[in-house]
C-alpha cells in the first residue's frame, strides 16, 4: 500500500493477486498429510492421487515443494475459453468468468505451466479473452460522455478490469456531475445552439426531482 | 476584520460542529414526532405540533444545506481548488476604495476611483462581488461573443485549453455559479464531452509517450484524469509481466565492509 499513487481508492495488483489466492483449487497431492486446521477453515485430509480443495495459496505453496499437482479450473480448457472468446466476441455483454480470472490464470502459469494441458492455447486465448473485454470497457466508456449519467453498470466485470478503469471513471464521473450541476442554473434566456438546448431540458428534469 | 478573519480561516470546522448540532436537533425532533405518531398521536409537544410541513420542509433544507457545506469542506485543503481560484478575472470597481492603490496606482493618492476596470484573482473578487464592491465581467475565453467558444463548438478536443486557463472547468464552474452566468455551463460541458473521449482513448492505449503534443493541450483536469488511466494501465503491465515477485530490501544486499 506504502507505494501506491494518490489514487488510494485503487487496489494494487499485487493486492489483487493475493485476495485471488483465496479461490479454492483441486489438487492431487502425492504424499500424505493430516488435514490442516487453518482460520479459513479445514483443508484435507492428503492422500495420494486423492483429489482434495484447498486455496489457491496453498496449492501454490505445496506445488513449489513438489508436494502435488494443480488440476486446473473448470473453465481453463480450450474448449471452454473457445466458447467464451466466441461468445465474447459476439454479443456486447460480458461473458461470465471468475472474478479473479486475471489472477488465477497467471498465479497458475506461474507456478503450475506442467499441470496444465496446451498451456500456449489456453495462455493466448485468455489473452485474446481479455483484449476483447478491454476493447468493450473502453467503447462502454464513451458511452459517459454521450449522456447524462451517474453510475455505471458493468455486469460480469472481472477484478482486475474493474481495478483498472475505477480512477480513470471514477474521476470522470465526478467531473461530469460537476459540469452538470452547473449546468443546471436555471435557464432565462435562450441559447442558439440547439444541442445545448436539449441538454438543460434534461437537466431541469433533475431539478424538479430534488 | 480581524473576527472576520479567523471565522473564515476557521470556516471547515465552525461549520461543521454547528451544523452537526442542529441537523442531530431535527432528526431527534422527527424522531419524536414519529414515535409519538405511531403511539396514537397522543405525546405531541406544543411546538412539533404547530405544522409537520415546516418542520420537513425546515429538515429538508437542512440536509440541502449541510450537503452542499460537505462538498464545501472536502474542497477546503484542496490545492487544485485554491490554484483555481488564483485565476485572474476582469472587475469594474463599483465604490471608490481606499488603500488598494496596488491595483491602480497612477498617481500616491493609494486608492482606485468608482469605476475603475482592475485585474485581480478570482479569490478577491469573489468576497468583493458578494460585498457589492466590484462587478465581475467573465474572462475574455467564457465571453458569448469570443472566438474561443466558436472554436470549442467546431473541435473543442485541440483547443489549446491549457493555455487559456489551466483549470478551466473548475474556474468556470465557480465563475458561472457565482456570477450565475448560464452559458458557461454548456459550453464547459460541450468541451469536455469532446475531450473526454479523447483522453479515454488515449489513456488506456499501451504506449504512454503517445502524443506529447495532445497532452499539452490538455487542462490540470484533464491531466489528472489522463495519468489516473495511465498509470492503472501501466501498473497492470507492469504486474503481468512479472519481475521479481519478493523484493529485495536494499541493506540485505549489501556486503559488510572489511574491518580495518
Amino acid at each position: 500500500m506504502a507505494n501506491q499513487s494518490d489514487n488510494s481508492v485503487a487496489f494494487s495488483a499485487a493486492e489483487l493477486e493475493f485476495l485471488a489466492e483465496d479461490e479454492m483449487v483441486e489438487i492431487v497431492p502425492n504424499m500424505r498429510m493430516e488435514p490442516l486446521n487453518l482460520i479459513s477453515g479445514d483443508f484435507g485430509p492428503f492422500r495420494p492421487q486423492i483429489a482434495a480443495q484447498v486455496p489457491l495459496w496453498l496449492a501454490v505453496a505445496l506445488k513449489k515443494r513438489g508436494k502435488c499437482t494443480i488440476r486446473p479450473p473448470e473453465w481453463m480448457s480450450v474448449e471452454k475459453l473457445t466458447q467464451v472468446l466466441e461468445a465474447e466476441r459476439d454479443s456486447e455483454k460480458f461473458q461470465l468468468l471468475p472474478f479473479h480470472y486475471v489472477e488465477i490464470s497467471r498465479l497458475l502459469f506461474d507456478h503450475a505451466r506442467e499441470d496444465i494441458p496446451d498451456i500456449y492455447m489456453v495462455r493466448s486465448l485468455i489473452e485474446d479473452i481479455k483484449d476483447v473485454r478491454f476493447h468493450k470497457i473502453g467503447t462502454g466508456l464513451e458511452i459517459i460522455s454521450k449522456e447524462v449519467t451517474y453510475a455505471l453498470r458493468l455486469k460480469n466485470l472481472s477484478a482486475m478490469e474493474a481495478n483498472i478503469v475505477r480512477p480513470f471513471v471514477t474521476k470522470a464521473l465526478q467531473t461530469f456531475h460537476k459540469l452538470n450541476t452547473t449546468e443546471a442554473i436555471p435557464e432565462s434566456g435562450s441559447i442558439p445552439n440547439r444541442q445545448r438546448q436539449a441538454v438543460n431540458q434534461r437537466d431541469k428534469r433533475v431539478l424538479k426531482g430534488r | 476584520m480581524g473576527m472576520n478573519e479567523i471565522r473564515v480561516k476557521l470556516k471547515g470546522s465552525l461549520y461543521k460542529f454547528h451544523y452537526f448540532n442542529i441537523s442531530a436537533i431535527f432528526i431527534s425532533i422527527f424522531l419524536k414526532l414519529y414515535i409519538s405518531r405511531k403511539n396514537g398521536g397522543l405525546g405531541f409537544d406544543l411546538i412539533l405540533s404547530s405544522s409537520t410541513l415546516s418542520i420537513w420542509r425546515v429538515v429538508a433544507k437542512i440536509v440541502v444545506k449541510f450537503s452542499f457545506l460537505a462538498l464545501k469542506m472536502t474542497s477546503y485543503y484542496d490545492i487544485d481548488d485554491i490554484l483555481a481560484e488564483e485565476e485572474m478575472v476582469p472587475a469594474v470597481f463599483l465604490q471608490t476604495a481606499n488603500e488598494v492603490g496596488i491595483f491602480d496606482c497612477a498617481d500616491d493618492t493609494n486608492k482606485v476611483e468608482a469605476g475603475t476596470h482592475v485585474e485581480m484573482p478570482f479569490w478577491l473578487a469573489q468576497e468583493l462581488y458578494v460585498r457589492q464592491v466590484v462587478s465581475i465581467k467573465v474572462p475574455p475565453y467564457f465571453d458569448t461573443k469570443a472566438k474561443t467558444r466558436n472554436e470549442i463548438g467546431a473541435d473543442a478536443a485541440h483547443v489549446d485549453l491549457r493555455s487559456l486557463c489551466p483549470y478551466f472547468y473548475d474556474f468556470g464552474c465557480k465563475i458561472a455559479r457565482l456570477i450565475g452566468e448560464k452559458t458557461i455551463g454548456p459550453l464547459l460541458l460541450v468541451a469536455f464531452r469532446t475531450r473526454y473521449r479523447e483522453v479515454l482513448i488515449k489513456a488506456h492505449t499501451a504506449a504512454s509517450i503517445v502524443a506529447p503534443k495532445h497532452f499539452s493541450l490538455l487542462t490540470k483536469e484533464e491531466t489528472k484524469l489522463y495519468e489516473a488511466g495511465q498509470s492503472s494501465t501501466a501498473a497492470f503491465k507492469k504486474w503481468r509481466m512479472g519481475g521479481p515477485r519478493l523484493q529485495k530490501a536494499s541493506v540485505l544486499g549489501r556486503k559488510r565492509k572489511p574491518v580495518e
